[in-house]
């Protein structure tokens, strides 16, 4: 895929996810469509456009919420670099293997968030917690399985 | 002068029962004949159509074709006046509701929203310009929205009620109790720090204390629906549907202290 697609993808992908995404909620989350676009530049683009890629992201992504700046425009890098060395050592072309990578990548990002919001405001209840981190991710892994589907029309 | 004979009366009173009488019969059998006349009529009127249609065939294909393109451009026109419509009718709701009360608002309109399910917030397009500071509260004509955090010249981020980091200082309307509400990252919102024998109920209203002075005291908060108790026994809370949905606001109005 080339590096000018992947961009494109993140553009749509950023501005859906801060306009429209609110009337797609199920049970009071949406799934992460820019975690969806730094994932696909991690495995579709070499190490340096998809860091970039995941960069610029993570700082639209941070922009555009109220958590402490800079938290996303860290941590997507931070996936780009371990989703690229993962996808060096071990060879991943289905799709099954890249949706069930994306729902790992997106518990994990959900638990970094969820904590670093319960650090903030001192406590969250645990079913919020709970609904936000697994639902979320099941959302946004179904999400990348459809759209796995357009790209490869 | 003249008078009539016996079988000229006769003759005449006959006439008029008949008249009367078919007069009265054709009141009577209207209805009926027309509906035993329908059938045919339709068989008629069916083959006339049917003929019309086969003989002015390529007219009617093109007549079809322009008002299929009418069509599409009225239906553009409706779904654009109907948005305009709907928008009057949201201006409206704020125009009289700034009207109705007392303190200054700037309103409005809502750019984009959180970009995560971790936060719940807006992003308004007024900012420092326009005279808005952080810390202001912000409202729709429903009720209590969120409160203004990061301020910059023409756009403003509001920290919406249903996020968790919020807290608004708040009053049962019926009782006065005291409470702190705050967000979910769900359609409700919870009313912590209640005492064991605070007086509340399921279907109080809850409404705004006034004092933190980011919001003026009374703007109606949402609806207790279930009262639950803290793990620790202590205390209990209450869970509040709020009078806002957060997930289709539009406009807002940010108060001026």
């Amino acid at each position: 895929m080339r590096v000018s697609r992947v961009i494109i993808l993140t553009v749509i992908l950023g501005f859906l996810q801060i306009t429209i995404l609110d009337y797609f909620k199920v049970f009071s989350v949406k799934p992460d469509l820019i975690l969806i676009a730094v994932f696909c530049a991690a495995i579709f683009l070499d190490l340096k456009p998809a860091l970039c890629v995941g960069l610029l992201a993570g700082i639209f992504k941070d922009a555009f919420t109220s958590s402490a700046l800079g938290f996303n425009a860290v941590l997507f890098p931070i996936w780009v670099f371990l989703i690229a060395t993962l996808i060096r050592r071990v060879s991943i072309e289905d799709n099954i293997s890249r949706i069930a990578l994306l729902f790992i990548v997106a518990i994990l990002n959900n638990l970094i968030s969820g904590l670093a919001l319960v650090y903030s405001i001192g406590s969250l209840s645990w079913s919020i917690f709970l609904r936000i981190t697994f639902l979320a991710s099941v959302y946004t892994a179904l999400i990348f399985s459809l759209i796995l589907r357009i790209i490869k029309r | 002068m003249f008078k009539p004979t016996k079988q000229q009366l006769k003759s005449f009173v006959i006439f008029l029962s008949l008249l009367i009488l078919f007069f009265l019969a054709s009141i009577a059998l209207r209805q009926p004949l027309i509906n035993i006349s329908k059938h045919p009529l339709n068989l008629v009127k069916l083959i006339q159509r049917e003929a019309g249609g086969i003989i002015f065939y390529h007219r009617n294909l093109v007549r079809n074709e322009v008002l299929e393109r009418e069509r599409d451009i009225l239906n553009y026109k409706i779904n654009a006046l109907n948005e305009a419509y709907l928008e009057n009718i949201r201006l409206k709701e704020n125009l009289a509701f700034k009207q109705k009360s007392s303190f200054k608002l700037i309103p409005a309109r809502v750019i984009t929203r959180s970009a995560d399910s971790w936060s719940s917030s807006l992003i308004i397009d007024k900012g420092s310009y326009h005279g808005i500071r952080s810390g202001m509260g912000v409202i729709t004509y429903l009720g209590l929205a969120g409160r203004i955090m990061e301020v910059a010249g023409s756009t403003s981020r509001v920290m919406l009620l249903s996020d968790p980091s919020l807290g608004v200082s708040s009053l049962i309307q019926r009782s006065r109790q005291e409470g702190l509400v705050s967000g979910t990252l769900g359609s409700n919102l919870i009313m912590k720090y209640l005492s064991e024998d605070a007086d509340i109920k399921i279907g109080d209203m809850a409404i705004s204390s006034g004092l933190n002075g980011a919001y003026p005291k009374g703007i109606l908060i949402g609806k207790i629906v279930e009262i639950g108790k803290d793990f620790s026994g202590l205390s209990r809370f209450a869970v509040i549907e709020p009078a806002v949905k957060f997930s289709n606001i539009e406009e807002v109005l940010v108060v001026l202290p």
